[in-house]
C-alpha cells in the first residue's frame, strides 16, 4: 500500500509535468538561455574579455617615429584592439567617443608631441577609458607602461649627457627584466593534467549556478501543484484511504525529486559542451551534491506548500525564496566580491553551500572528502526539512 | 472616467497579496540584498572584504615593516605572514586569493646580477581578487624594471661582474653585519677601499637618475569617462557606489514584472467577473485599455519610488543632479513597459499562459537588454542586438543620471525613444483590441 502510494504520487507529478509543454522550456530552455548568454557576458574573468575585443581609437596627431612607437607597443593584448585613426581627429572627438560609450577607450596623441620630447619638455598625451569596462583598465594599464618606458629612455638620454645611452642593452632588459613576478594559480594544474587552472572562465560560474537556480525555482514555483491539491482535497482523500502522513511526504517529496534531478543531468550534461567547462575529477561527489541540493529543494518546496493557502501565496512565496536563495548563496555572481558576513550568510544556505562544492570541484580538484562539511550540512538540512514536512502534513491533513 | 478605473485597479492590485509581494516585497528584499552586498551602508557601513594575503619568506626587516604598513593603510589588504607550507596551504583552501612568496632579498644575491624572482600563489576560485593582488604587484615591479634597465644601458661598467669574475662587493657581503662592513672599509684595506669607491659611484649615478627623472618626459592625463556637460573632466563624476550601478538595471527588472503582473489583471478581471461588469458600463474602447496601461503605469511608478526611496535611505543611493531628470525617466520608463505588455495580456488566453510568456519574455530582454550586466561590458553582437530591446533604453537612461549623475540634457534622446515605443504598442493594443471584436472580444 505504502509504495503503490509513494509510486503514483510521483508518476503523477512526472504526468503533470510532462503534460504541461511549456515546463520544458523553462526546464531546459530558459536555464540553457541564461548559462550561455550570462557565460558570454562574464567572458573569461581573469584574463580576457568577451569573444570581440572592442576597439581603442588612437588619434596620432603626431605621426612620428615616436608616437608610432608608443603605439606599438599597445599593441598584443587580447582584452582590447588597437584601431589608429586614419584622420587626426581631435581631443574633445576622443572623450566623446568614449563618455558616448561608443569606444572603451581613446588615446589622443597631438602634433607636439614628438617636437616635445625631442625638446625636453613633457610630451602631452590625453587618454579617455571608461574606467567601469575591464577592456579599459587593461588598456589603461598597458599605455601606462609604454609611457613608463618612454620616460625610462627619455630619463636614461639626459643621464647619460654627453655619454651613451646603450638602447639595445635597455630593450632587451626592458624585455626580460632581472627582478620577475611569477605567478601559479594553485589546484587542478598543478596537481594534475588539466586544461583549467582555477575558475578562468565565466561558464565555469554561470554553468552550475544557472543549473541549481533553476533546478530550485522550478520546484518552488511548483509548489502551487500542492496547494491545489491539498485545497482540492485528494491529499485528505489519500489519507482517508489509510496512506500515512509520511507516505505522503515521501510521494510528494520524491516526485519533483526525480524531475529535478532529470532536468539536473540534462543541464550538466550540457554545460560540458560549453568552452572551458567539465566538474573536475570526481564525478561521486557532483552525483552527491546534485542528488543532496535537489532532495533539499524538493523538501523545501514541500515545507513552504505546507505554509501556504492559496496559489497566489504560493507563487508569491516560490518567487521570492528562490530569488533571495539565488542571490544570497552566491548563484548571480561570485560571494568573492561581497562583505565577509555576506559569505558567511550564504554558507547558510543549501545553494551557497552547493555553489561552493561546485566551485571546490571545477577549482580546486576536490572531491568527497574535502568537500564532506558542506556535503553534511546538506545532509543535516534534508533531514531537518523532511521530519518538518511530515509533521506540517500530519497537523494539515488529518 | 479614467480616475475611477485606475483607483479601482490599485484598490484591487492592494487586495491582491501575489501583487503586492511580486511588486513591493520581493524587489525590497533584493534591494536590501543588492545594496549589503555593493552599497554598504554609506561610508560607514560594511564594505568589500579586504583581500587576505599570505606572505612568505624572510625580507630585510625594513622592507617588511614597509610592506606591512602600507598593506595596512591601503584597507585593501589583510596580510599574514607565514611558512610556504601554510601559505600553500591556505591559498588551495582558498583562506587566501594569494600568496607572495619573496626571494633571497640579501645584498648578495641583489647585486649579483642574478634573476630575481618574486612568486605569486593564487587561488584556483578567486576570479577577481587574485588578478588584482597581481596586477598591483606588476605595477610595482614595473618602476623596479625601468630603473634598472636604464641604468645599465647608461653605466653598463657599473653593473654586475661576467661570469666568474671578482666582484668588489664580495667582501661586503661575507658577513652580514653592518657593523662589520663598516669595520671593513673604516680599517681600510685595498678591497674594501675598492667596493667602497664603486659603491659611491652607484649612489652618485642613483642621483643622476633621479634628477633625469624628475621631470616626466610625457605628460599623461588619464581622463575617465565622467557626465559630458558638466566638463569637470579632471574631477571624474561617475558615482563609485556600486549599488548605484546594479540597482537601476534591476530596478527595472523588477518593474518590468510588475508591468507583466499589471497586464495579468484583465485577466483576473475577466475570470471573477469584474470585467463583464465593466464591459457593460458605458466606457469607451479607449477608456478600458488606456485605464489598464495608466494602472500598470502608476504601479511601476509605485514600485520604483518605494525602491529607489529604500536606496537612498538605507544605502546612500544617487538619485541624479537635479528633481527632473530621474522622475521625467521613471515616468517614461512606467509608461513604456506598461505598454510593452498590453499586446500580450491582449493576445494571452489567461494569467497563467500571460505568465509563462511574459515572464519568458521579461528574462530574455532583461539578459539581452543589460538589466544585469551593463550593456557596455557585453560582446560586440549582444550590443548590437541588445539596441533594439526597449528595456535598453531604460536602463541607459537611468544609469545615465544615476551612476553618471546627468541631468536631463543627456537622456533627451532616450525619454524621445521610451516615448515612442510607447505610442507604438498603445497603438498596437488598439489594433490587437479591436481585431479581437472589441469588448466582446474580450470576454
Amino acid at each position: 500500500m505504502t509504495s503503490a502510494v509513494i509510486r503514483t504520487l510521483v508518476l503523477l507529478h512526472v504526468r503533470k509535468i510532462l503534460a504541461e509543454k511549456s515546463n520544458l522550456f523553462w526546464m531546459f530552455g530558459m536555464p540553457i538561455m541564461f548559462t550561455v548568454l550570462m557565460g558570454m557576458m562574464f567572458g573569461t574573468t581573469s584574463s580576457s574579455g568577451p569573444s570581440e575585443a572592442p576597439e581603442v581609437t588612437v588619434y596620432d596627431a603626431s605621426r612620428s617615429a615616436a608616437s608610432g612607437d608608443l603605439i606599438a607597443s599597445l599593441g598584443g593584448r587580447e582584452q582590447y584592439r588597437i584601431v589608429v585613426a586614419d584622420t587626426v581627429g581631435s581631443e574633445d572627438l576622443a572623450r566623446q567617443l568614449v563618455d558616448d560609450g561608443r569606444r572603451t577607450a581613446a588615446l589622443w596623441i597631438p602634433a607636439a608631441f614628438d617636437d616635445s620630447l625631442t625638446a625636453g619638455r613633457p610630451a602631452p598625451l590625453r587618454f579617455f577609458f571608461d574606467s567601469d569596462r575591464a577592456s579599459a583598465q587593461t588598456s589603461r594599464t598597458a599605455l601606462a607602461e609604454a609611457v613608463r618606458r618612454l620616460d625610462a629612455i627619455q630619463g636614461g638620454r639626459h643621464a647619460a649627457g654627453a655619454g651613451e645611452f646603450d638602447q639595445a642593452v635597455f630593450d632587451s632588459l626592458w624585455a626580460e627584466p632581472r627582478v620577475v613576478l611569477a605567478a601559479t594559480t594553485l589546484g587542478r594544474q598543478q596537481q594534475e593534467e588539466s586544461a583549467l587552472a582555477g575558475m578562468s572562465s565565466g561558464f565555469q560560474h554561470t554553468g552550475p549556478s544557472y543549473t541549481l537556480m533553476f533546478v530550485m525555482m522550478f520546484m518552488l514555483m511548483s509548489v502551487r501543484d500542492i496547494v491545489l491539491e491539498r485545497r482540492a482535497g485528494t491529499l485528505t482523500r489519500l489519507r482517508l484511504g489509510a496512506a500515512s502522513s509520511t507516505t505522503l511526504a515521501a510521494g510528494l517529496f520524491l516526485g519533483p525529486l526525480l524531475v529535478g534531478l532529470a532536468q539536473a543531468a540534462v543541464l550538466l550534461g550540457f554545460n560540458t559542451l560549453l568552452p572551458s567547462m567539465d566538474y573536475g575529477d570526481s564525478v561521486a561527489t557532483l552525483i552527491v551534491v546534485m542528488v543532496l541540493f535537489t532532495g533539499v529543494s524538493s523538501a523545501l518546496a514541500l515545507v513552504a506548500a505546507t505554509f501556504c493557502r492559496t496559489t497566489g501565496q504560493a507563487d508569491g512565496m516560490g518567487m521570492t525564496v528562490s530569488m533571495l536563495m539565488a542571490s544570497l548563496g552566491g548563484l548571480w555572481w561570485p560571494l568573492e566580491i561581497v562583505p565577509g558576513f555576506m559569505k558567511q550568510l550564504a554558507l547558510m544556505l543549501p545553494s551557497g553551500r552547493a555553489i561552493t562544492v561546485f566551485h571546490n570541484m571545477i577549482g580546486r580538484g576536490w572531491g568527497l572528502t574535502e568537500n564532506a562539511p558542506h556535503l553534511l550540512w546538506l545532509v543535516g538540512a534534508l533531514l531537518i526539512l523532511m521530519v518538518l514536512a511530515r509533521v506540517r502534513l500530519r497537523r494539515l491533513i488529518a | 472616467m479614467l480616475g475611477v478605473l485606475v483607483r479601482k485597479d490599485i484598490r484591487r492590485w492592494w487586495a491582491d497579496r501575489q501583487s503586492v509581494i511580486v511588486t513591493l516585497a520581493l524587489p525590497l528584499l533584493l534591494t536590501a540584498v543588492l545594496g549589503v552586498s555593493f552599497g554598504g551602508f554609506g561610508d560607514d557601513g560594511p564594505q568589500m572584504e579586504a583581500i587576505p594575503l599570505a606572505l612568505v619568506g624572510d625580507p630585510p626587516q625594513l622592507i617588511r615593516d614597509s610592506l606591512d604598513n602600507a598593506l595596512d593603510q591601503s584597507g585593501f589588504f589583510r596580510p599574514v605572514w607565514c611558512d610556504s607550507l601554510t601559505a600553500d596551504s591556505l591559498v588551495r583552501k582558498g583562506e587566501v586569493r594569494a600568496a607572495l612568496v619573496f626571494p633571497d632579498m640579501s645584498p648578495a644575491i641583489l647585486f649579483s646580477g642574478e634573476k630575481v624572482v618574486f612568486e605569486l600563489w593564487k587561488d584556483p576560485v578567486s576570479a577577481f581578487q587574485a588578478d588584482i593582488v597581481q596586477q598591483i604587484l606588476e605595477r610595482m615591479l614595473l618602476e623596479v624594471r625601468a630603473g634598472e634597465a636604464v641604468y645599465v644601458a647608461v653605466w653598463p661598467e657599473d653593473w654586475y661582474p661576467a661570469q666568474g669574475e671578482h666582484h668588489p662587493f664580495d667582501m661586503f657581503f661575507k658577513d652580514t653585519s653592518l657593523l662589520e662592513v663598516w669595520r671593513q672599509v673604516r680599517d681600510g684595506t685595498s678591497e674594501a677601499e675598492a667596493a667602497w669607491k664603486q659603491m659611491s659611484t652607484i649612489f652618485d649615478h642613483q642621483v643622476v637618475l633621479s634628477d633625469a627623472f624628475a621631470t616626466p618626459a610625457v605628460d599623461l592625463v588619464t581622463y575617465e569617462r565622467s557626465a559630458g556637460e558638466v566638463g569637470e573632466m579632471e574631477s571624474p563624476q561617475s558615482s563609485r557606489n556600486m549599488f548605484d550601478w546594479i540597482l537601476p538595471g534591476m530596478g527595472i527588472f523588477f518593474m518590468m514584472f510588475a508591468a507583466a503582473n499589471a497586464g495579468g489583471d484583465l485577466h483576473r478581471e475577466r475570470a471573477s467577473g469584474t470585467l463583464r461588469r465593466l464591459l457593460v458600463a458605458p466606457l469607451r474602447d479607449s477608456d478600458l485599455l488606456l485605464g489598464k496601461w495608466s494602472f500598470a503605469a502608476a504601479n511601476g511608478l509605485l514600485q520604483m519610488m518605494v525602491l529607489f526611496g529604500a536606496g537612498k535611505l538605507l544605502f546612500k543611493m544617487n538619485l541624479g543632479p537635479d528633481p527632473f531628470a530621474l522622475a521625467l525617466v521613471a515616468l517614461a520608463t512606467a509608461g513604456m513597459l506598461a505598454s510593452f505588455y498590453l499586446p500580450l495580456a491582449l493576445l494571452t488566453r489567461d494569467e497563467k499562459q500571460l505568465g509563462q510568456v511574459s515572464t519568458g519574455v521579461t528574462l530574455f530582454l532583461a539578459l539581452i537588454g543589460g538589466n544585469f550586466i551593463q550593456p557596455e561590458a557585453m560582446p560586440a553582437v549582444l550590443q548590437t542586438i541588445g539596441r533594439f530591446t526597449p528595456n535598453y533604453w531604460a536602463n541607459t537612461a537611468f544609469t545615465s543620471v544615476i551612476a553618471y549623475n546627468r541631468g536631463v540634457g543627456s537622456v533627451g534622446m532616450h525619454l524621445l525613444i521610451l516615448m515612442s515605443i510607447t505610442v507604438v504598442f498603445l497603438g498596437l493594443s488598439v489594433l490587437i483590441y479591436k481585431r479581437r471584436g472589441g469588448k466582446v472580444g474580450l470576454l
